[in-house]
């Protein structure tokens, strides 16, 4: 990949607050600050690096309005309210000279029922399947080998990479991102133990993803019992995640890779899930609650919750136990000591009677 | 599945085995000691399995030098040093059976960029996708429904199982075999949260490199970097479901069970193990040989030769010993309420 920025280029793109310190070559790459060599632009936005900045060899630096040090000389400081957004800036006018907008059209080997409605400016990759009654809008764009299943509208704008699935019935919003691998509508997990066998319960439900929503790779989202799963506006799922049956959730929710979220569970609005944590069913989880990495959640919480552990418990109180834990072995021999002590106060106590 | 091995094959294929008994009837299969009828080759690896040899009906057993028993009538020993690496290599004369190599060539079904170049030795299978200036190396198998972006390359004898997806600007290894739906080089999940509550989308313009060697198990997704590159090292075999975040940089040799989770920017130095189902968390270094139990979080960086397990990671005897006293909580609470009683009346003695 052949990119280059001039300082003043830069400037345009990334607007920061002010710059200190200028540079005469053009920057052809974005580093970390430790491997950054000239020509590279770095940034600082985890305070975990801070001690790398003042010998960083980045020729710019993006950094936050009160950082207090000064660039070394043939280097300049972008001086922005938040570095990490501002480098997003940057990677942005990157990636549309990687990954320029791809052909409108339709690729001659993608299948395309005849009742279904694909926009002259949407683009069709190869080997895509369309099926009966599905509508693709403006400007949606589906990569190599995409399957559309029978009724799906996939609304303006969305982009589905390369072996992403819409199952039929679902619905798409706009400027939607499937990634690989992702299937949107399969079965819901609802079976009826008559004693003897677990017998299907058809689901006969759908997906509905809202506008602005991301989903990673290989994550899976089921279609409702009856009615809907919901994903709501703004929604970002990364890699990996299981969303059950019937599950609503809000606006803005972040939900890290790897964690699972049971049947007919609500998330309100920005709500925030870390990796590999589990959601049991029919909970409802208040907006804003942050759940940290590998908990257990087998109750409601309330709005601004902040909990950890399996079973969740609330942060800091989490973090505490953690500490006792560790302590769980010296807990043990003091109490073994203070029976000791007992038995010898009761030995003293016997003599001390005669 | 069919098919048939005579005690000649096997030793060429294990050239240092001795052998004890005879042998009555061909060979057709492999089975486990217990499983294991006439025709069968069955193995003892695992120690705990040693009481089931006398009674097995298998025809021929692959066993430790050591073991001290004699084979029935009708049934050979074959006396290695590794009963389980042995049967590795009888499995891998069956797969070759079983898996013959596709012929060279592509699908008429698979749509191949005109700017690709694919090596005539190359089989492409159908429905396959190869994009714009991406290179496929000598003896490579792409199996049906797989997709290759553009710009990708592709190493020698590399193997790509149905349904991969190997994304834009991705490098991959010699060697590399990648099971089915695994998707190298998605965007990492990098969004940056302003004051209005929005979640805004990071572009990910890094790549993914897979150096040679290296094994991905089913459905198991490796992002690309933000900047610069994700790197999974020569040798290093990942098992199913597995996440690896953007920026990762995972050493040589390194073992990774199903469903483990590598967040963002973590260094794994070469040769570490991680059991299946445990965290990392970001920004994290694992040193060289660090040994992971399963379902472990790791919140802070580990030294070289660790071994630890738990929920934080605490060092592994340490572990063990907090899960024993976890079980003795009960009686712990029961001695307190003794102490407390006993206390209580030496308190009223003493008044």
């Amino acid at each position: 990949m052949q990119i280059s920025f001039s300082q003043q280029e830069l400037e345009s793109i990334i607007e920061p607050l002010s710059t200190e310190g200028k540079i005469s070559i053009a920057v052809t790459s974005v580093a970390a600050l430790d491997k950054a060599q000239k020509g590279d632009l770095a940034f600082l936005s985890n305070l975990k690096y801070k001690a790398q900045v003042p010998t960083s060899k980045a020729s710019i630096i993006l950094i936050a309005a009160d950082y207090e040090g000064h660039p070394n000389a043939n280097q300049a400081y972008f001086r922005v309210n938040n570095p990490s957004h501002a480098l997003a800036k940057l990677c942005l006018a990157i990636e549309k000279r990687l990954w320029p907008k791809p052909l409108a059209g339709i690729h001659p080997s993608a299948i395309i029922d005849s009742s279904a409605e694909v926009n002259p400016e949407a683009s069709i990759g190869p080997l895509c399947t369309i099926s009966a009654g599905a509508k693709i809008k403006k400007d949606v764009v589906l990569g190599a080998g995409v399957h559309i299943g029978i009724d799906v509208i996939i609304d303006e704008g969305s982009i589905l990479m390369p072996q992403s699935r819409v199952l039929d019935y679902c619905r798409i919003g706009k400027r939607v991102k499937l990634h690989s691998g992702v299937v949107i509508g399969s079965d819901g997990f609802g079976y009826y133990f008559n004693g003897a066998a677990h017998l299907k319960i058809p689901q006969v439900g759908n997906v509905i993803i809202e506008d602005d929503v991301e989903i990673g790779s290989n994550t899976t989202i089921d279609r409702a019992r009856f009615s809907q799963t919901r994903i709501g506006l703004g929604t970002k799922i990364d890699n990996l995640v299981q969303i059950g049956h019937n599950v609503e959730i809000g606006k803005h929710c972040i939900i890290v890779a790897q964690s699972g979220i049971a049947g007919s569970t609500i998330l309100e609005d920005y709500v925030v899930i870390g990796g590999q944590v589990g959601i049991a069913d029919h909970v409802r989880i208040g907006q804003g609650t942050k759940v940290g990495s590998q908990s257990g959640i087998n109750s409601d919480l309330k709005a601004g919750s902040n909990v950890r552990g399996a079973p969740a418990y609330s942060y800091m109180f989490a973090q505490r136990l953690e500490v006792f834990r560790k302590r769980l072995p010296e807990l043990f021999e003091r109490v073994s000591t203070l029976e000791e002590t007992i038995r010898l106060l009761q030995n003293e106590d016997c003599k001390s009677n005669y | 599945m069919n098919i048939n091995f005579d005690l000649k094959d096997l030793q060429e294929l294990i050239p240092e085995a001795t052998l004890q008994g005879n042998l009555s009837v061909k060979l057709k299969g492999i089975a486990s000691l217990s499983d294991a009828d006439a025709g069968d080759v069955a193995f003892l690896s695992n120690a705990r399995y040693t009481s089931q040899v006398p009674q097995c009906n298998a025809s021929l057993i692959l066993l430790p030098r050591d073991y001290p028993g004699e084979p029935k009538d009708g049934q050979i020993y074959m006396f290695v040093d590794k009963p389980s690496w042995a049967l590795a290599k009888i499995c891998r004369y069956i797969e070759e059976q079983l898996w013959p190599k596709p012929a060279p060539g592509i699908h008429s079904t698979a749509f191949v960029h005109p700017t690709a170049k694919v090596d005539p030795t190359a089989s492409i299978g159908p429905f396959a996708c190869i994009g714009s200036n991406t290179t496929i190396g000598a003896g490579v198998v792409i199996n049906s429904h797989t997709h290759i972006g553009n710009e990708v390359s592709i190493g020698e004898f590399s193997c790509l199982m149905p349904h991969v997806t190997v994304h834009d600007y991705c490098t991959i290894g010699k060697r590399v075999r990648l099971h089915a739906m695994v998707v190298i080089g998605s965007d990492g999940f990098g969004f940056s949260t302003l004051k209005d509550g929005k979640h805004y989308r990071e572009p990910q313009i890094g790549a993914v490199i897979l150096e040679d060697d290296v094994d991905i198990g089913a459905s198991t997704t490796v992002d690309r970097a933000r900047f610069s590159i994700t790197r999974i090292g020569e040798g290093t075999k990942i098992d199913n479901l597995v996440q690896i975040g953007h920026n990762v940089q995972i050493g040589k040799h390194c073992l990774i069970v199903a469903q483990v989770g590598i967040s963002g920017s973590c260094i794994i130095e070469d040769n570490v193990i991680i059991g299946g189902h445990s965290g990392i968390a970001g920004h994290l270094v694992i040193g060289k040989g660090a040994m992971i139990g399963a379902m472990s979080g790791v919140n802070k960086d580990l030294e070289a030769g660790s071994y630890v397990r738990g929920l934080p990671v605490l060092p592994y005897m340490l572990a063990q010993r907090i899960d024993v006293l976890k079980k003795r909580l009960p009686e712990l609470f029961k001695r307190v309420d003794i102490l407390e009683k006993e206390i209580k009346s030496e308190a009223e003695i003493k008044l």
